[in-house]
């Protein structure tokens, strides 16, 4: 099954930015709850459901937590509390808008939504290789880190102790190297299908704003205004 | 590789490539911002780590504007995260000055290119930058959302002059990190045929 909501990728770019607007300006604590559903939503359209529950769950115990704070507790503790659920507040929705934003784009439905914003394409390009390589970077960092694990190596292990530095040689350098790898494939890819051509790129997908589009857009651009002229 | 001064397609994907692990290691080195009193220390792990990317990136492209639009990337991703428009500010002013050293010492010599990796890193301020120069909004907003206890503890070990000891942590370490970085390439890339 298709995702509900197919937006724009121009448009899941403006929602991200006036997300982290409102987020970071703040407001009602209603608002901002209705606000940080909104990456619950796409998420879970996309089919990240599990990415999606963690949000969820996070976010809530975060707001029980920060009922929690407003009552007595040992200072040392509430600090704690109170950095963790402003880390969640405040950075989870943008991140959460961040991992729908690059799972949900194809890449050429992204070129072409850049092109018709008129970028440069020699910073289309890059952007667009940063988009396909997120994913990929991570899982590979994931796969080492699993691997050293099973070497004993990993953060606060007895081998960390014995020489830190050590450590992030262990970490960096296999990701370094499997990274240098797939990126000269990706680009020899990428010269096969023939990016290099300089006449127009056609494309099978174009982005175009649909109906949906214009629904977020209108309310986050109400949203906006409200957050702004309340102050 | 002499034939052409402008940037192909291949080297425009190897800045996407290196724009993303240096993204990568660089966030992961900010983690560390968890604990204000470790705040001194992000450019430090930055600086170091995000050397060996960048060195690798520095053996594969070496033409004109590779800095620049890797720093405009930079900004953009840190613009887009949040960190108000600043960062896209100090990403170019020192993503030009690092392609300045470049194109006056040349793009193959180590010491302009462990000096322009140094300059590059300085754009990393712009992140922490907001916090000066828009004092009194960023401190409202950080004081609603961390706490009481985490702004003022951020606030001691982050007076404004702390600014200038951040440029220069970043550059100090940049250096360094460009030493450790081509160490790491001699001793695991080079051998193995990588570079």
């Amino acid at each position: 099954m298709k995702p509900f909501f197919q937006l724009d990728p121009r448009t899941k770019i403006i929602l991200m930015i006036v997300l982290n607007f409102l987020v970071v300006k703040g407001g009602h604590i209603g608002f901002e709850i209705l606000i940080a559903l909104i990456p619950f939503v796409l998420l879970y359209d996309n089919k990240q459901k599990k990415l999606a529950f963690t949000y969820l769950i996070l976010y809530v115990f975060a707001i029980v937590a920060k009922q929690a704070t407003s009552m007595e507790l040992h200072p040392g503790i509430s600090a704690v509390v109170i950095i963790l659920v402003g880390l969640i507040f405040k950075i989870f929705p943008g991140l959460m808008m961040g991992a729908y934003l690059i799972r949900s784009t194809k890449v050429s439905v992204f070129i072409s939504a850049m092109e018709k914003w008129h970028l440069p394409r020699s910073l289309v390009i890059p952007i667009s290789v940063l988009f396909r390589f997120f994913p990929t970077v991570s899982e590979e960092n994931r796969a080492i880190k699993n691997a050293m694990k099973m070497r004993g190596i990993s953060l606060g292990s007895q081998k960390f102790f014995k020489n830190p530095i050590l450590f992030f040689e262990y970490r960096l350098i296999p990701l370094m190297a499997s990274s240098a790898r797939i990126g000269d494939e990706l680009s020899s890819s990428a010269l096969v299908r023939g990016l290099e051509n300089p006449c127009k790129r056609t494309n099978f997908e174009e982005a175009s704003f649909q109906k949906i589009d214009f629904v977020f857009i209108i309310f986050s651009a109400i949203a906006f205004v409200f957050m702004f002229f309340k102050g | 590789m002499e034939a052409s001064k402008k940037l192909t397609v291949r080297d425009l994907i190897h800045i996407g490539v290196y724009s993303t692990l240096y993204l990568v290691v660089f966030f992961m080195c900010s983690l560390l911002s968890i604990v204000p009193v470790l705040y001194p220390f992000i450019p430090v792990a930055a600086g170091i780590l995000c050397g060996i990317p960048f060195m690798m990136f520095m053996t594969k492209v070496n033409k004109p504007g590779m800095i620049f639009i890797m720093l405009i990337i930079m900004g953009m991703v840190a613009f887009l995260l949040g960190y108000t428009w600043i960062p896209i500010v100090t990403a170019i002013v020192f993503g030009f000055l690092a392609e300045l050293i470049l194109k006056v010492g040349g793009y193959k010599k180590f010491s302009t290119v462990s000096l322009a990796y140094a300059t590059a890193s300085v754009w990393a301020v712009g992140i922490i930058m907001p916090m000066w120069v828009l004092a009194s909004t960023y401190v409202e907003f950080v004081r609603e959302n961390m706490g009481d206890q985490y702004t003022d503890s951020l606030l001691h070990y982050m007076p404004w002059w702390m600014g200038f000891v951040f440029v220069g942590l970043y550059f100090v370490f940049g250096l360094v990190g460009a030493f450790v970085g081509r160490k790491m390439l001699k001793k695991h890339f080079e051998r193995a045929g990588i570079v």
